[in-house]
């Protein structure tokens, strides 16, 4: 028999105390989704199951002892550290789940300069790490725009990924080694070594697992050496933005290494700057010792002039732009307010794609939506992220709630944009999802998303997660309607 | 009805701050004297007062974006008064600028306009604007409700509480804190359909002011301009124990400052 | 040579804050000023008594009063200008009456004007005014162009009041009641501005933050807070662990504080919480680790527990309370 929501609390404050147990209402409400349900947030409508208990663990073991009890008795948990989540990995979509807290396991363990590498917990926030360390003349090159949030356990289960990415790599490229536990109580700890060739990758197995199959209590990251003095920006309006990312691949076809290569279309643009007249922009920085910035900056000057279209702007904007770039602690205060007082709400989706379709997937979702959906009033994007075979596409999308109330809200706009984009980049073959997650909702394409290779993922989870309790509908649906996928 | 927008003047080589590379945007206090307009607007139909909503901006051609939206949100006429150049500390060269081009259109009787760019800090305009044209000028407003053709009722925040007051037109109104004001968003639909309206062109030579600006000299000359440190200093209050920590705390910072 | 003036709003019950923030404003003047005028409009309920109260706090030796109907700037105006030789400054208070005034008498008269000043001079006969420009990141010093010069003075200027003279008072009235008014506003109904309360109005808050470890120490902090005579607010950890009342929360997610003064006490000062208080006017930091990013982000800083420091401040100050109300 299924033990009641006061059993569960009891029992973890029996395992953990009660002063790490939270059954305050308020608290469980908050903690029964993130913000990828904005529109209701704001509004604190609370539509999702709420959580039996949020409880904080302070050490491996509480993990260990909370995920054991939870095995044993089929209660859904959902990890959490920094809460910045935004696309549903953190609704609580099971009755009486356990919400864990990792962000007071937040201990700066090894800062390692001989090797280059540093350890913490789970619950150290991102920008407190990158500070500190940029003090002393070093960074983890990671610079998501949720640093002022996010912690850095999340950071690694959601496959994070920063400004800097072209150059330093996502959070995949930057993890070494970390410890887990597993909902049977196992605890695994990946040793931190430059490489291996000991069979497959198992790094890769707890990174990106999205909460769905272990929690992650500590990570190890590699330090890179902060020397910001050698910057060199770039910047460039062009016409055509076909010929943008032509421009992007060009740029990482012929070997260079910004630290940022971005292409924004026009409207996505004339939110940063006024400068663009309507047109799409290019951005550029170098990084690195200064040799090579200036090299940089020079080779990727010498490729984008040769495109159709193309305008430099004076270098100056960028950098400006770039040092005023506010991380959003005071934009994320004001969107509230700015939300409810006017019912627009801004989204973003992000998606990749291969060179010979990212175009397509961002003109066609594109296209659809606006015809599709009522009421948009912003619809653009930008790449912010190049690879050798392809770019990422960042979606940004604003819409006037019109005619529907919070609850309702999700069905009518947001899952329906959703839709259209993970249509297109299903059609086209890249991934619906580059950096924030799986999460609840794209989850409803996993299928379609991993093709063949789905029966890896699945096999996975019924092994680390036989008894189905590690954030259930996570990364896989708990209910799929074939027919209407986006009604949920 | 018209709406002035004293947008955020920037850049100029000498003694002036470089911020030719932030994007322009509404000050709030335009933005809620938009918002407020417009939803005065939507108000007056039932008032059986019609009411037509006009813009204007003084600036670059990049203000026309904004002029832009304001057709698409139902703006009849907007207006830009050209000026490449950029303006400074001056107040009294807008307030001027406006007044001969409201005398030239002699059509308003409502001017509604922010009370003060965040850069400058003045709130001279509205006032000045008032004197040239001889109107009345409630600042600090908060609210605008229809009442009939020839007044409106208008809530202003006074030094210890709000007046509400039945004010005759002509008026000019300079928009004070209003909590929670943004300006709508207009569809791209709307954006399509009614933000394309042509945007009036006017030259400031064309509203009779001579090129040397006579007559409208700035009040204030700027001779220098220092940043001011934002930085905290951290200082270490030492002692023995927690008491002398407090007390220290107590007699060399917070007295004087906080209420007993 | 140059008079100074000082026009005070007797409509306004702030009249000693109008006069601490032009005595502040002219720091440097008040010798000269007190050459001037002090012209104090109120209305006919004046008393002789509130008179010559008023009188005595005024920083010039010559006082005049107008009596007015209602607070009406145009006959304000016309009583100034009437009076109004060349060379003349005239110094007003922070309010928007002030600032109207300061810039409709230098239209009016063909002077200047200068609002929001943070401090002015007199060097050589020119006159200067400093004040924060650029949503207060610069400080500017002007030089005002045109006599008369009018200046309105920076919102929060303190400076120190003068003392009462041991000359008599010249005091003047002109009674302005008979007068024909424009009748531009009618129907005026006032409401006075219920204090709101709570963290956003606070002048002094303490926020509590992980550091306080549990309910009991949030609770403690809480009641820490009432000693001092703070509003309470809490960063995300503590209200996330219902230590503390969502309602509480300071940040991003919740309230946006701009305080006098701010204790934080156990907070390590996360950006998100830290975009909440940086509006304070001073930061106060209390923390057991000394490397907490809130340290180097505060005015001044303790190491130390913080539930110690506040119940030994709680009684430092109740000790000071009792003090002063013996002296009274």
């Amino acid at each position: 028999m299924a033990l009641s929501r006061e059993q569960i609390q009891e029992e973890l404050k029996k395992a953990l105390g009660a002063e790490q147990v939270v059954t305050d209402e308020t608290v469980l409400k908050e903690s029964s989704l993130d913000r990828y349900r904005k529109f209701e947030q704001v509004h604190e409508i609370y539509t999702q199951p709420i959580p039996a208990a949020v409880v904080y663990v302070k050490s491996t073991e509480d993990v260990k002892s909370v995920l054991t009890f939870a095995n044993a008795n089929g209660i859904n948990v959902v990890p959490r550290t920094g809460h910045s989540a935004i696309e549903g990995g953190l609704e609580t979509a099971k009755e009486n789940s356990i919400v864990v807290d990792g962000s007071t396991m937040n201990k700066v363990l090894k800062i390692d300069k001989e090797n280059m590498q540093v350890t913490c917990q789970c619950g150290v926030p991102l920008q407190d790490l990158d500070d500190m360390l940029r003090e002393q003349g070093y960074t983890t090159g990671h610079s998501p725009q949720s640093k002022p949030l996010a912690q850095m356990g999340g950071l690694v289960a959601t496959r994070s990924i920063g400004q800097f990415s072209t150059l330093y790599g996502g959070i995949e490229d930057m993890v070494v080694g970390l410890e887990a536990v597993f909902p049977n109580g196992e605890v695994c700890r990946i040793k931190n070594v430059p490489r291996r060739s000991v069979g497959p990758d198992i790094r890769h197995i707890i990174i990106g697992n999205e909460g769905a199959l272990c929690y992650i209590t500590e990570v190890t990251v590699k330090l890179f050496k902060y020397q910001p003095e050698n910057n060199v920006f770039l910047g460039y309006t062009i016409e055509d933005m076909k010929k943008g990312f032509e421009a992007l691949r060009a740029v990482m076809v012929e070997g260079y290494k910004p630290s940022i290569a971005r292409l924004y279309d026009g409207p996505d643009a004339s939110q940063h700057w006024d400068w663009n007249e309507d047109k799409n922009v290019l951005i550029f920085m170098a990084e690195g010792p200064a040799a090579v910035t200036k090299a940089t900056a020079e080779g990727i000057d010498a490729v984008v002039k040769t495109f159709e279209g193309v305008k430099a702007v004076d270098p100056k904007l960028i950098e400006k732009w770039f040092g005023g770039l506010n991380w959003g602690a005071e934009q994320i205060a004001e969107e509230k307010l700015e939300i409810l007082a006017t019912d627009n709400i801004g989204i973003t989706t992000e998606v990749s794609g291969c060179w010979d379709c990212i175009y397509d997937i961002y003109k066609n979702a594109c296209d659809r939506i606006m015809k599709e959906v009522p009421d948009m009033t912003l619809m653009g994007g930008h790449s912010s992220h190049s690879y050798m075979n392809g770019t990422n596409m960042y979606f940004v999308y604003y819409y006037n709630v019109v005619d529907c109330t919070p609850e309702e809200e999700m069905n009518k706009y947001h899952n329906q944009i959703n839709r259209i984009i993970c249509e297109e980049v299903i059609k086209y073959g890249g991934s619906i999802a580059h950096h924030h997650g799986l999460g609840k909702a794209r989850a409803h394409y996993v299928w379609q998303e991993y093709g063949s290779s789905f029966y890896m993922l699945e096999t996975l989870k019924k092994a680390f997660d036989p008894n189905g309790i590690m954030n259930m509908g996570t990364l896989i649906p708990i209910k799929h309607d074939d027919k209407n996928p986006w009604i949920f | 009805m018209d709406q002035i927008s004293e947008e955020e003047w920037a850049s100029d080589p000498a003694n002036r701050i470089d911020t030719s590379y932030v994007k322009k945007i509404l000050s709030c206090y335009d933005e809620s004297g938009l918002e407020m307009m417009l939803k005065f607007s939507d108000e007056s139909g039932d008032f059986g007062v019609p009411v037509q909503l006009d813009a204007v901006t003084i600036g670059r051609k990049m203000n026309e974006n904004y002029l832009k939206t304001l057709y698409a949100l139902g703006f009849t006429e907007a207006t830009r008064i050209e000026c490449e150049k950029e303006i400074q500390f001056w107040p009294e060269w807008t307030a001027g600028i406006l007044s001969e081009f409201m005398n030239q259109t002699e059509r308003y009787d409502l001017v509604v306009m922010g009370n003060r760019s965040a850069d400058e800090e003045n709130g001279k305009v509205p006032f000045l604007l008032a004197e040239e044209l001889g109107w009345p000028c409630i600042s600090q407003v908060v609210e605008i409700i229809p009442e009939d053709e020839a007044h409106v009722k208008v809530r202003y925040e006074v030094d210890n509480g709000y007046c509400t007051s039945v004010v005759q037109l002509p008026c000019i109104l300079s928009i004070g804190d209003v909590p929670c004001s943004f300006l709508r968003v207009p569809t791209l639909k709307d954006r399509m359909q009614k933000g394309k309206k042509e945007i009036h062109r006017v030259k400031i030579e064309d509203l009779g002011i001579s090129e040397t600006f006579e007559g409208l000299q700035p009040d204030l000359s700027l001779v220098n301009l220092e940043v001011i440190d934002q930085s905290r200093p951290g200082v270490i209050l030492d002692g023995m124990n927690a008491e002398e920590k407090a007390e220290k705390l107590y007699q060399t910072y917070l007295k004087g400052r906080v209420e007993l | 040579m140059k008079r100074f003036h000082v026009v005070l709003n007797a409509f306004s019950d702030d009249i000693e804050k109008q006069i601490s923030e032009i005595c502040g404003l002219t720091e440097y003047l008040l010798e000269d000023v007190k050459k001037g005028n002090t012209f104090i409009v109120g209305d006919g309920k004046m008393d002789e008594d509130d008179k010559h109260r008023l009188a005595e706090m005024a920083p010039t030796k010559s006082v005049i009063f107008v009596i007015l109907k209602n607070l009406h700037t145009e006959m304000i105006l016309d009583c100034l200008m009437e009076t109004m030789c060349f060379g003349d400054v005239y110094l007003f208070g922070s309010s928007s009456f002030g600032q109207e005034m300061a810039i409709r008498l230098g239209k009016r008269s063909d002077g200047s004007s200068a609002t929001g000043c943070q401090w002015a001079a007199l060097s050589e006969s020119i006159v200067y005014v400093k004040k924060q420009v650029y949503s207060n990141h610069m400080m500017a010093t002007f030089c005002m162009e045109n006599s008369p010069f009018c200046i309105s003075a920076a919102r929060g200027l303190e400076g120190a009041m003068p003392k009462a003279g041991k000359s008599e008072k010249e005091i003047k009235t002109i009674d302005k009641t008979k007068d024909q008014y424009p009748a531009n506003l009618t129907n005026t109904i006032f409401e006075e501005k219920k204090p709101s309360g709570g963290l956003q109005t606070a002048s002094f808050v303490l926020v509590g933050g992980r550091g306080v470890k549990n309910k009991a120490g949030a609770d403690a902090l809480a009641r820490a807070a009432e000693g001092i005579h703070a509003e309470f607010g809490a960063s995300r950890p503590v209200v996330m662990n219902a230590w503390a009342a969502m309602d509480k929360l300071i940040g991003v997610s919740g309230s946006m504080i701009h305080p006098k003064v701010c204790i934080t006490a156990g907070v390590s000062g996360a950006a998100a919480l830290y975009a909440g208080i940086e509006k304070s006017g001073f930061i106060i930091a209390i923390n057991r680790d000394e490397n907490a990013p809130i340290m180097r982000k505060a005015d001044v800083v303790i190491v130390d527990d913080c539930q110690e420091v506040l119940r030994a401040l709680q009684i430092c100050m109740e000790k000071e309370r009792a003090d002063e109300t013996q002296a009274d």
